[in-house]
């Protein structure tokens, strides 16, 4: 079962300037195609696609039936997971970079610490890893409890919106339309609550948990139906409006967004204009 | 999904080169990044793009002279610039040689979608 961590967590912003950024220079297109970064990708992928795993299973995946290997194989996982301290000195592991996780020890035969992707590491496996829709589909089944709004609602969302469902993936490019001097945004709807989406992600800056960065993804990918299916398709379709007509729990989700972006700019508004120099 | 084709985008800004990679990917072209007038050269010649995205301001040679460069072996290369300080300075020269268009940052999506389907829709 995996279980969503409380501890604190970065924002999203700090995965698009830092951790894609770090990720990529490490292990992704941007590092030399050393033994290193393949490995790690290789981890990430198993990750995606088996779900959360001892490195002991990972190790067996690679090589079924033959212990010896998988003993080395294990120990070269963990290092790579949690890095290494030698001589005092501390190499980092992919899990100081905040992309993996410790999700829970596991009870099973050969127990051990259970790994699994965060959700920054979910971002980062849609952007890197090249996923057909068939391995983003597994990666939802895997994930559901981590993005339950989402990847909870797969199928759903599929029958209702098709392939626009793996537009999730630019998020994991870092697209947060965070900033207006770079992309000019004309579907006015779609600015306001992007906008918003933005202030409120920097208002919880101090105090993100995974349900809290979970939520965030979650209003991005609902936000953004209203933007990227219309530049794609010729009909303006509301795909945001036929879902939440079929569906009551996200609808009183995101109206209660709404809600709250109208009582925000409400009282922005009432600010300005208890302004009294002119 | 089946690319529709190549188009390199030139711009010595990272968060505009990223972003507007990540669109043009999303309408269904392979891309290719470069981050100065040198190295679009290169690149051109090297992949031979069926578009390209140029910014007019870039570090090592500006974009109308890289345009001009490429202009010279590729005269019909299909080039459209990008440009934030509205330098039209060489403009007029760069339209009578062929080039496309250009355009004013920040640009919507929408432009980019209704440049690329003008000039370089799926074959």
């Amino acid at each position: 079962m995996v279980i969503l961590n409380e501890s604190k967590s970065p924002s999203l912003l700090s995965y698009k300037y830092y951790i894609r950024p770090n990720a990529k220079k490490s292990y992704g297109v941007l590092a030399l195609k050393s033994k290193h970064s393949q490995n790690i990708l290789k981890i990430l992928r198993m990750l995606a696609l088996e779900g959360p795993l001892t490195t002991w299973e990972m190790a067996k995946i690679k090589f079924p039936n033959d212990m010896y290997k998988i003993r080395n194989k294990e120990k070269e996982y963990r290092r790579l997971l949690v890095g290494r301290t030698d001589r005092g000195k501390h190499s980092e592991g992919v899990i100081d970079l905040n992309i993996v996780l410790i999700d829970s020890k596991s009870t099973k035969r050969n127990p051990g610490s259970m790994y699994r992707l965060s959700h920054f590491g979910i971002l980062y496996c849609l952007d890197e890893l090249n996923f057909t829709a068939k391995e983003i589909d597994k990666l939802a089944r895997n994930y559901e409890t981590i993005l339950p709004l989402i990847f909870g609602k797969w199928e759903f969302l599929k029958s209702m919106i098709g392939d626009n469902v793996y537009n999730i993936s630019l998020l994991g490019k870092g697209l947060l339309f965070d900033n207006p001097n770079i992309i000019k945004i004309k579907n006015e709807e779609f600015y306001e609550l992007i906008s918003y989406f933005g202030i409120k992600s920097n208002i919880l800056t101090e105090s993100f948990n995974e349900q809290k960065i979970g939520n965030l993804i979650s209003l991005w990918f609902y936000i953004t139906l209203l933007y990227f299916p219309n530049l794609i398709e010729q009909k303006n379709k509301n795909y945001l409006k036929k879902i939440l007509i079929k569906d009551l729990e996200l609808k009183k989700w995101f109206s209660d967004f709404i809600i709250e972006a109208q009582i925000f700019y409400k009282q922005r508004s009432k600010i300005l204009e208890a302004i009294s120099i002119v | 999904m089946e690319s529709k084709g190549t188009i390199l985008v030139a711009d010595d800004d990272e968060a505009v080169l990223d972003t507007t990679v990540t669109f043009l990917e999303f309408f269904g072209y392979d891309v290719i990044k470069a981050k100065n007038g040198l190295e679009t050269i290169s690149k051109y010649k090297e992949h031979k793009p069926g578009l390209v995205f140029l910014d007019v301001k870039m570090p090592k040679m500006d974009g109308y002279n890289t345009f001009f460069e490429i202009e010279k072996d590729f005269p019909k290369a299909k080039i459209i610039f990008m440009t934030a300080h509205a330098d039209y300075s060489k403009w007029a020269l760069a339209k009578s040689k062929n080039a496309l268009d250009l355009i004013e940052k920040p640009y919507s999506a929408e432009k980019l979608k209704e440049l690329t389907d003008k000039f370089y829709p799926k074959n």
